[in-house]
């Protein structure tokens, strides 16, 4: 609609509106998108002339693209700075050049600023990243490129303004930089020798954190030995006798080729913006110094998004000695879609899962043939069927015939499980069909409950031998689901629900 | 009443202040724990597919007691000292109770499975002798609940007397259910004798299910890589 039709229409009206935007947005010029202009009141209102053209009036900074900034009322312009003026964020550079990020704090105060640089060809804000030199902009955090910040409205969209630590030799200095507003982003963090002493940085914006430790060699245990929080306190440290594993403010356990710290698994424990310190280390099976060098990967949830992915995998059930359990005798992928106990059994899963705000989002149905070796599992070798976990997202479920010894009605990866680490020897839960021999499935469903709960980081509400939870609000009951018992219910305190939701394996 | 009858009872009034919170709790979530009673099986009835909880089993009738909470691990499985620290010398009698279903409070199907599983913690003749009955008893049966039992059977059988097992749990290797058939080969590599060597490659010979087949690879393994192999005296 043009400025001249509108005032017809409008009258006093937009004359006060127009007023009150201190005639910026009101341009009353005739001139359309694409037309030629010299200034912005040559534009129709809600158009601005920029660059001799009228275009659409700017909203973010993004919008008016590399060189200006949007100012009040939707105008953009050009960004006037030289080479090494400083900067705070990307917008306060001219065309051509990036808010570059000081190499060093001199003033040591912990926050670092930038300088206007030239722009290099490189990989855009928020793309996937190892190294500075790889980005435009010549920034790589936490595995993403990124641009200095000190609002929002420096970001672009979908993406927010966040304090983030960056490792210099003997500090974490911090700066403002635009990480993703939604999902998880992760990063490598390089080890060079079997132990060693590594920095996670962790931004404002995180929710949680889990740092997944992995070894090539699958007889070797990994995992943390020491656990630095930003501030100094002691988060875990690696205990000498039974009772020290309980006081240690995260619970934690390194794992056989595996394992997962998880910060934070109790809600006495916050997360803190900053670099966490983190002794690595892996070990022979006779407790000796490992020989092999872990990978780090840390994984950031930075939402509150809780949409549980699960992935049902299905061992060959042939000939089971339960199978009048199954709809039509048959329990398979394709069985499984559309077989009224399986809908029953996964909508209870719903229902316990949504008690803890959590929504079952994608399943999927998968057929694991030619692995009659995996058919039937022991408790205390399951690794070689969780490498075969293939999703990255949520858990993976294997049905299998059996679990050795009998009564083991689960088997779980490890808690937590690594998220988003698919083919791990702790990537996913076992479920033993034998269960449904003298269970139904509604208590398989509230077993498999339990058991992803713990894959997602929830220990027993008890343990059996009286140590309570973690987590300070749980009760002891055999009515809560992480009670370690068959027999048991399925509610949880509010602190289990909150640590269920900091899952990184959720989006 | 028996003594371990009696002392169970003491147990249990201890836990009655607790037990009376956790009926409250259970019922106020809907419950989702066992209405079954001893060894019957209870395939799902299929009518239980609405959402919520409300579509959940109702609490079940089994005693909250530390014992019933022992034996019902989902993955945990007790050690000899946590069954020694709840009942001390009448741990074996108060077991075989359970697992052979003479204990009318705790008949569930799966707390004898375990239960058996536990005798593998006390060798004794007595012991023994049950688990072999109960090798012969539910191994008769193709089907259901009683395949657990067996296998639990067979695995305690390995454990508490490796030497006379192997007489006991070969004639499983050919029970019409592939999963005790594996199961009877895993036992027989647990007992570590070389007794067992012969009847399973014998089954090898024959058997075509790879489930099977890759369980009594491992077993055979399992016995070559005993050191010294024992044989029987």
């Amino acid at each position: 609609m043009r400025a001249s039709s509108h005032i017809g229409a409008g009258g006093l009206a937009l004359s006060f509106v127009c007023a009150l935007l201190a005639l910026t947005a009101c341009n009353g010029g005739d001139a359309m998108i694409g037309d030629a202009c010299g200034e912005t009141s040559d534009c129709d209102e809600a158009l601005q002339c920029l660059e001799r053209v009228c275009v659409e009036r700017c909203h973010t900074h993004v919008d008016c693209g590399d060189g200006y900034r949007c100012e009040r009322g939707g105008e953009c312009e050009l960004v006037d700075s030289a080479f090494g003026d400083v900067c705070e964020r990307e917008v306060d550079c001219g065309p051509g050049q990036a808010c570059s990020l000081d190499t060093v704090d001199p003033d040591e105060n912990g926050a670092l600023t930038g300088t206007c640089q030239e722009q290099v060809a490189g990989l855009p804000i928020a793309a996937e990243c190892r190294a500075d030199d790889e980005c435009q902009t010549g920034i790589c955090a936490l595995g993403r490129c990124t641009q200095l910040c000190r609002q929002l409205s420096d970001c672009p969209p979908a993406m927010r303004c966040a304090s983030v630590p960056r490792l210099f030799a003997d500090s974490a200095p911090r700066f403002s930089a635009c990480l993703p507003a939604r999902g998880v982003i992760s990063q490598d963090i390089a080890m060079s020798s079997p132990s060693e002493v590594v920095r996670v940085p962790v931004p404002s914006s995180a929710q949680s954190f889990a740092l997944v430790a992995q070894l090539d060699d699958d007889t070797q245990r990994v995992g943390a030995e020491l656990v630095v929080a930003p501030d100094g306190r002691v988060l875990y440290a690696e205990p000498a006798t039974p009772e020290e594993y309980f006081t240690n403010p995260i619970r934690y356990e390194p794992g056989i080729a595996v394992s997962t710290l998880f910060v934070s698994n109790s809600t006495a424990v916050d997360v803190q913006v900053g670099a966490y310190e983190v002794t690595v280390k892996s070990e022979l099976p006779d407790g000796g110094p490992g020989t092999a060098v872990p990978h780090l990967r840390a994984f950031y949830k930075l939402d509150t998004g809780a949409t549980l992915d699960v992935h049902f995998h299905f061992l060959n059930m042939k000939g089971h000695p339960c199978s009048q359990a199954f709809d039509d005798g048959r329990l398979d992928a394709a069985s499984a879609r559309d077989s009224n106990r399986f809908k029953g059994y996964l909508a209870t899963l719903e229902s316990v899962f949504a008690d803890a705000g959590i929504h079952i989002g994608d399943v999927t149905y998968s057929d694991i043939a030619g692995r009659a070796d995996l058919d039937g599992i022991e408790r205390d070798r399951p690794g070689p069927l969780f490498a075969l976990a293939d999703h990255d997202t949520g858990v993976n479920v294997f049905f299998v015939r059996s679990i050795a010894p009998a009564g083991v009605q689960a088997v779980v990866g490890a808690t937590p499980g690594p998220p988003r680490t698919p083919g791990s020897a702790a990537s996913g839960v076992a479920v033993g069909v034998d269960t449904l021999c003298y269970r139904n499935w509604s208590e398989l469903s509230r077993i498999t409950a339990h058991a992803v709960a713990r894959q997602m980081g929830l220990y027993y509400n008890r343990d059996p031998d009286g140590h309570p939870d973690a987590i300070g609000d749980s009760d002891d009951l055999a009515s809560n689901l992480m009670f370690f018992g068959d027999l048991g219910g399925a509610s949880l305190s509010s602190g289990q629900r909150e640590v269920l939701r900091r899952y990184p394996g959720l989006r | 009443m028996s003594a371990s009858r009696q002392s169970r009872k003491r147990r249990r009034t201890t836990v009655a202040a607790s037990a009376a919170s956790l009926a409250a709790s259970v019922a106020l979530v809907g419950g989702l724990r066992s209405t079954g009673q001893a060894g019957v099986e209870r395939p799902d009835d299929g009518e239980r597919s609405a959402i919520g909880h409300a579509a959940l089993p109702p609490t079940p009738a089994l005693p909250d007691e530390p014992l019933s909470e022992l034996l019902s691990g989902i993955e945990f499985v007790p050690d000899r000292s946590a069954f020694d620290g709840l009942m001390g010398d009448e741990a074996p009698d108060q077991l075989v109770a359970i697992a052979v279903g003479d204990d009318a409070e705790l008949a569930d199907a799966g707390l004898r499975i375990r239960a058996y599983r536990a005798l593998a913690l006390y060798p004794s003749a007595e012991n023994e002798e049950t688990l072999r009955a109960a090798v012969a008893e539910h191994g008769a049966v193709a089907r259901g609940v009683d395949t657990l039992y067996v296998r639990a059977a067979m695995d305690a059988l390995a454990r508490v007397a490796p030497d006379d097992a192997v007489d006991a749990i070969a004639p499983m290797l050919a029970h019409p259910s592939q999963d005790v058939r594996a199961g009877a080969a895993r036992a027989l590599g647990a007992t570590g004798r070389a007794a067992a060597e012969p009847v399973l490659r014998a089954r090898l010979a024959e058997e075509t299910v790879e489930q099977v087949r890759v369980a009594i690879a491992d077993a055979l393994r399992l016995l070559e890589g005993t050191e010294g192999t024992k044989e029987e005296p």
